[in-house]
C-alpha cells in the first residue's frame, strides 16, 4: 500500500505500470504477486485515496489510471513516517543488541 | 473528520453497490489488460479469485450471498406448498397470539399512565389495625394533616364518590360522579378537552356550583354540543354549570364516571375521622417510595403522639398508582403471556420437526453442496435463511391476526384503564414481534441446520439414517406433547376454577333474578315516610306484574358494590383494644332476602311487621353468627350499630352470599329492615330484585312502568338479570379460560401432528425391514403392537415431563385458581389421559399401514 502510494506520488499510472515501477525501482527486489494489487487499488478506492479513470496509453490500449487524492498524499506521508519510526527502532534495536 | 471520513466511505460503498455490475466488469477488464503485457501470466493468478478478493473490500459480499441463500430457499419451499402453508399458518397463529397478548401487556405493565410524570404518583390509603381490613379510604382529618406536615408529598389530591339524578333535558338519569379537589387534575397534568378545570375557590363551601362532564356523558346526553359550556344542568335538583369536558381517554379509578364536581367540604367535615376520601398523591423529587413510607410512619406515630385520646389510629399506605389501577391484572397477563410463549415454542418445536424431516430428505443435496465446495458455515446458513423465510410471511401475518384481535384482548384490560391504556400495534409492539419472530427463525432453522451438516458428505451421500437422528425427532414431539399437555392441563384447571367460581351463586338462581336500581336522591327523599312510601308502592306493583313472583329491596345485591361496612358494638362484650366487630350492613325491604333465594339456617326471615315502633331486630350471616358468637347460638343475641344506639335482636340466620366477590372471602354480613334504620343515608335500600316465572327481559318494561307511576322523576338504571351480573364479574377469568382453551387446542393438534409425522416418517423408513419380517412370519397384528409401541413410548416421555412441567408452574398458577388445587391430581389424571389418547390416535394411521405393507411391495421398496 505505502509502496503503491509512493510510485503514484509522481503521477498518474495504470496498474500493470505501478507492477513494473515497483519492480524496477527496487532493482527487482521486490516480487509482488501482481495479482494481488487489484484488490489493494479497490481497498484505496474504497478509502478515497486515489481516484481512477480510464484513458488511452502511450501504447494505445485502453487502461484505468490511478491518480492520488490530496487525502492520499497526506496518508503516504502518515505511512512514510510509521515506516520510518518503525524500521529506525527496529534498526536501533539490531545495532545495540 | 473521522466520523466525516466515514460517511464518506459509506457514500463510495454505496455508489459501489449502486454501480456494481459495471464496476466488476471494468476490474475483470483492467485484469485481463494486465495479464496480456505480462511476460509470464500464469504469476497473475486466477482472475476470478482476485476479483472476489477486491469485491470483497467493499464489504457487500454478505448481502448478495444473504439474497442468494433467500432465492434457494424459496425455490426449496415452493416445491412443497403444503408445507410451507401449513407450517405458515402455524407460526402465524402463534405470532399472532403472543403479538396480542403482547399488546395488552404493553399497555398495561410497561407503558406510562397518560398523566404528567406518572412515576412519581401514588395512591393512599389508611391501614387501620384494629378494623380487619387491609386498606380504608383515607379520612379528611387525615388528608388536612398531611398536607399541613408535608414533607412526603409534592402535591395532594382527594376525590369522593357522588351521585346524581340528572333531570331537566329527556329522561331522567342515575349519573355516577366523583367530587374532586381542584389541586387533582393539575398534578395529573389532565386538561379538558373543552372549556377549563376547576379555579382553587370553587371547592369553597357556598362557591357557586360548578361540573365538568365526562366524553362520555357529553356524547350520550349532550349530543356532543359545544355550547353545553356555560350552561346549567340539573343535579339532585340544583343548577350546576357546565365548566369543561374531559377529553375521551381521561380515566382516573371508574370508567362509568359521568362528571366531576369540585370537593367541597366544610371545616367540620374536613375534621371528620370517617373514611371517605380516594388519595392520589405525588412524592416530592428525590424521594423514592420506601422512604415515603418510612415518613408518612413517622407522621403518624406523631400525630396519635398529638392527640393519643384519637382511638382510631391509623397508618397510611402508599401503593405507586400504576400498581394500584392494573390491580390484579398483572398476575393474569403474564401468565397469558407465559401461556402464548408455550404455544409459540410448541409451534416452533413442530416446524422444527418438520424442516429435521426434510433436512434428512435433503441429506444428499447438502451433501452435493458440501462436496462443491459449500462451507459448512454456508450451508447452515442456507438453513436459517429458510427458517427466516418460514417465519417473515408468518410474522406479517400473525400481525394481521392481532389486529384483528386487538377488540378481543383489550377485554383483558383492567377496569380502571379500561378507557386509558392503549391496546394498538405500535412500534414497541412491532419491535417485540420482529424479535420473536427472528428468534424462532432461528429456533427453527438451526436445529435442522446443525443436525444435517454433521457426519462427512461421502458417509451423507449413500442414504442411510442413523438411529440418532430418529432420536432426536422423537424428542422433539415428545416436548411437543409436554407443552400441549402444560398448557392443556392449566386450560383444565382455570375451567374448573370458572365453574367453581359461578356455582357459589348457583343457590341464587339467577337466571331468573331480575335487578334494577332506583337509587332516591336524598335530597327529594329526605322524608323517610316518603322513602317508605316509595318502595311499599312500588314493591306491590311490581309484584302484581303478571310473571313476577316475589319482589323485594336492598342496599345493594351480591357483588354490585363492595362496601358499606362498619364496626358495631356487642351486648356484654366492653370493647377490646384491637379488635373490632366489623359488618357489613345491608338494609332491605320484607321479602327482599326471600325473593333472592338466600336458604334461611335458623330463626326467621324478616316480616312487615319488623317496622318503626316495632322491637328492633336483624337478619345475620352464618360467618356473623360464627365469629362474633362463636360458642354460643346466635339467635336473641343483641347489638347496637354504634355506641349508645339502642340494642337490636338477631332473630334470624341466613346462609352466606358471596356479596364482595367469587372468591373473595365472606364478610360477617348483618340485614336490617330499612324502616328500622334512621341514619345510614348512603346503605339506604336503592336495588329492586325480581323473582320472575318468566323470561326475566320480558318485565323490563313493566318494572320501569312502575316506578314511572310512582314517581316520573325517579330514574331506573342497570336493569340486568342476576346472571349478567355474575356474568360481568366473571368476564376476566372466562376470557383467559376461553383463550387458553384455544391455545391448549392448538398445542394439542400441533403434538396429534407431530406424533403423525413421527410415526409415518419410521413406518416409511423401515418398510423394508417390515417386509422382511412378515416375509419371515410375522403377523400384521404385531407389526401394528411394534409401531404403537414406539409411539407410545414417545408419548409416555412427553406426558411424563409435562406433568413435571404443570408442577413447576403450579406456584404461580396457584393464585388465579379457586376452589380446585393446582396440582388437581384429577385434572393431571385426566388430561394427561386424553392426550396420550390423542397422541396414540394420531399414530394409529401409519401403524395401520404399516400393518398393511405387502411384504414382496416393500422388499422392493427403495
Amino acid at each position: 500500500m505505502l509502496l503503491i502510494l509512493r510510485v503514484l506520488c509522481s503521477g498518474p499510472l495504470h496498474g500493470y505500470a505501478i507492477a513494473q515501477r515497483i519492480h524496477t525501482l527496487s532493482r527487482a527486489a521486490l516480487e509482488v504477486e501482481e495479482g494481488s494489487l487489484y484488490p489493494a487499488l479497490q481497498k484505496l478506492l474504497l478509502k478515497g485515496w486515489v481516484t481512477a479513470s480510464w484513458t488511452v496509453s502511450e501504447s494505445g490500449r485502453r487502461v484505468r489510471c490511478y491518480r492520488l487524492t490530496r487525502q492520499g498524499r497526506e496518508q503516504l506521508d502518515v505511512e512514510v513516517r510509521d515506516f520510518e519510526r518503525v524500521t529506525g527502532a527496529i534498526r536501533q534495536v539490531l545495532r545495540t543488541a | 473528520m473521522k466520523a466525516l471520513r466515514a460517511v464518506a466511505e459509506l457514500g463510495r460503498r454505496l455508489l459501489y453497490w449502486i454501480d456494481r455490475d459495471r464496476r466488476e466488469r471494468e476490474l475483470l477488464e483492467e485484469m485481463d489488460a494486465h495479464r496480456a503485457q505480462m511476460a509470464d501470466p500464469e504469476r497473475f493468478g486466477s482472475t476470478l479469485r482476485l476479483g472476489d478478493a477486491a469485491r470483497e473490500v467493499w464489504g457487500w459480499t454478505w448481502l448478495e450471498q444473504l439474497v442468494q441463500d433467500l432465492r434457494v430457499a424459496r425455490r426449496a419451499l415452493a416445491r412443497d406448498p403444503v408445507f410451507l402453508a401449513t407450517t405458515t399458518a402455524t407460526l402465524a397463529l402463534a405470532i399472532g397470539a403472543n403479538t396480542a397478548i403482547f399488546s395488552v401487556v404493553h399497555a398495561v405493565l410497561l407503558e406510562p399512565l397518560p398523566f404528567r410524570d406518572a412515576g412519581s404518583l401514588v395512591a393512599v390509603w389508611e391501614h387501620a389495625p384494629q378494623l380487619d381490613q387491609p386498606k380504608t379510604p383515607v379520612a379528611p382529618a387525615s388528608y388536612a394533616e398531611w398536607r399541613v406536615r408535608g414533607g412526603v408529598f409534592a402535591e395532594l389530591g382527594a376525590l369522593d364518590w357522588r351521585s346524581f339524578d340528572l333531570t331537566g333535558d329527556g329522561e331522567p338519569r342515575r349519573v355516577q360522579g366523583l367530587a374532586v379537589t381542584p389541586e387533582l387534575f393539575p398534578m395529573l397534568g389532565a386538561e379538558p378537552a373543552l372549556g377549563r378545570s376547576f379555579l382553587p375557590g370553587e371547592a369553597e363551601p357556598g362557591a357557586s356550583r360548578v361540573a365538568l362532564l365526562a366524553d362520555g356523558l357529553w356524547r350520550t346526553r349532550f349530543g356532543a354540543r359545544r355550547d353545553v359550556l356555560g350552561r346549567s344542568i340539573l343535579l339532585d335538583g340544583e343548577g350546576y354549570i357546565v365548566v369543561g369536558v374531559m377529553p375521551p381517554r381521561f380515566q382516573l379509578f371508574e370508567s362509568y364516571i359521568g362528571l366531576w364536581v369540585p370537593l367541597a367540604l366544610s371545616p367540620e367535615e374536613w375534621r371528620s375521622a370517617e373514611p371517605s376520601l380516594r388519595v392520589v398523591a405525588r412524592l416530592r423529587d428525590g424521594i423514592v417510595l420506601e422512604e415515603a413510607r418510612g415518613r408518612m410512619g413517622a407522621i403518624a406515630a406523631a400525630v396519635d403522639r398529638d392527640d393519643p385520646g384519637d382511638a382510631t389510629a391509623r397508618d397510611a399506605l402508599l401503593v405507586p398508582l400504576d400498581e394500584e389501577l392494573a390491580g390484579d391484572a398483572p398476575r393474569a397477563l403474564l401468565f397469558l403471556m407465559a401461556a402464548v410463549g408455550t404455544v409459540l415454542l410448541a409451534a416452533g418445536t413442530n416446524v422444527g420437526c418438520l424442516l429435521l424431516v426434510r433436512g434428512l430428505a435433503r441429506r444428499r443435496e447438502l451433501a452435493i453442496r458440501a462436496a462443491l465446495g459449500a462451507g459448512r458455515g454456508r450451508v447452515v446458513r442456507q438453513l436459517l435463511a429458510e427458517g427466516l423465510l418460514l417465519c417473515a410471511p408468518a410474522a406479517i401475518a400473525g400481525v394481521a391476526l392481532a389486529r384483528l384481535g386487538l377488540p378481543f384482548v383489550s377485554r383483558l384490560l383492567p377496569p380502571q384503564l379500561e378507557l386509558s391504556a392503549r391496546v394498538e400495534i405500535d412500534a414497541a409492539v412491532l419491535a417485540f414481534t420482529a424479535v420473536v419472530s427472528v428468534l424462532t427463525a432461528l429456533a427453527v432453522g438451526l436445529a435442522p441446520a446443525l443436525r444435517s451438516t454433521r457426519g462427512d458428505p461421502p458417509n451423507a451421500l449413500s442414504y442411510h439414517e442413523t438411529p440418532r437422528q430418529g432420536r432426536v425427532q422423537a424428542a422433539l414431539v415428545a416436548a411437543e406433547i409436554a407443552l400441549a399437555l402444560l398448557l392443556a392441563v392449566q386450560a383444565a384447571l382455570l375451567v374448573r376454577s370458572l365453574g367453581n367460581l359461578t356455582g357459589q351463586y348457583a343457590g341464587l338462581r339467577p337466571e331468573r333474578l331480575l335487578t334494577a336500581r332506583t337509587a332516591l336522591s336524598p335530597h327529594r327523599y329526605w322524608n323517610a315516610a316518603a322513602r317508605a312510601a316509595f318502595y311499599e308502592v312500588v314493591l306491590e306493583r311490581v309484584e302484581s306484574l303478571p310473571g313476577v313472583r316475589s319482589a323485594g329491596y336492598g342496599t345493594s345485591v351480591p357483588l354490585e358494590w363492595k362496601g358499606g361496612g362498619h364496626a358495631v358494638v356487642l351486648e356484654g362484650r366492653p370493647p377490646e383494644p384491637g379488635r373490632a366487630f366489623y359488618a357489613c350492613h345491608r338494609q332491605v325491604s320484607a321479602g327482599y332476602l326471600e325473593t333472592l333465594g338466600v336458604p334461611l339456617i335458623r330463626g326467621r326471615q324478616l316480616e312487615r311487621g319488623d317496622a318503626e315502633g316495632a322491637p328492633l331486630v336483624a337478619i345475620v350471616n352464618e360467618t356473623l353468627a360464627r365469629s362474633f358468637w362463636p360458642e354460643r347460638e346466635a339467635l336473641g343475641r343483641r347489638f347496637a350499630l354504634a355506641e349508645g344506639e339502642p340494642w337490636r335482636t338477631v332473630v334470624g340466620v341466613v346462609a352466606d352470599v358471596r356479596q364482595m366477590g367469587a372468591a373473595e372471602p365472606v364478610q360477617p354480613e348483618m340485614y336490617l329492615p330499612y324502616r328500622q334504620v334512621a341514619g345510614h343515608a348512603f346503605l339506604r335500600p336503592r336495588d329492586l330484585v325480581v323473582r320472575a316465572e318468566v323470561e326475566p327481559a320480558l318485565l323490563a318494561a313493566g318494572l320501569r312502568g312502575a316506578v314511572r307511576d310512582v314517581d316520573p322523576a325517579q330514574p331506573v338504571a342497570l336493569i340486568r338479570t342476576m346472571d349478567e351480573i355474575l356474568g360481568e364479574a366473571s368476564a376476566a377469568p372466562r376470557l383467559q379460560g376461553a383463550i387458553l382453551t384455544a391455545f391448549a387446542g392448538l398445542a394439542t393438534l400441533l403434538a396429534a401432528l407431530g406424533t403423525h409425522g413421527v410415526i409415518a416418517h419410521w413406518v416409511a423408513r423401515s418398510t423394508r425391514e417390515i417386509g422382511v419380517r412378515m416375509a419371515l412370519g410375522a403377523r400384521p397384528a404385531g407389526i401394528l403392537a411394534a409401531v404403537l409401541r414406539r409411539g407410545a413410548r414417545v408419548t409416555a416421555l412427553g406426558v411424563a415431563i409435562g406433568l413435571l412441567g404443570c408442577l413447576a408452574v403450579a406456584p404461580m398458577v396457584r393464585h388465579l385458581l379457586f376452589g380446585v388445587l393446582a396440582t388437581d391430581p384429577v385434572t393431571y389424571a385426566g388430561v394427561a389421559a386424553a392426550l396420550a389418547g390423542v397422541a396414540l390416535a394420531s399414530g394409529l394411521f401409519p401403524a395401520l399401514r404399516a400393518a398393511r405393507i405387502a411384504p414382496v411391495r416393500a422388499l422392493r421398496h427403495d
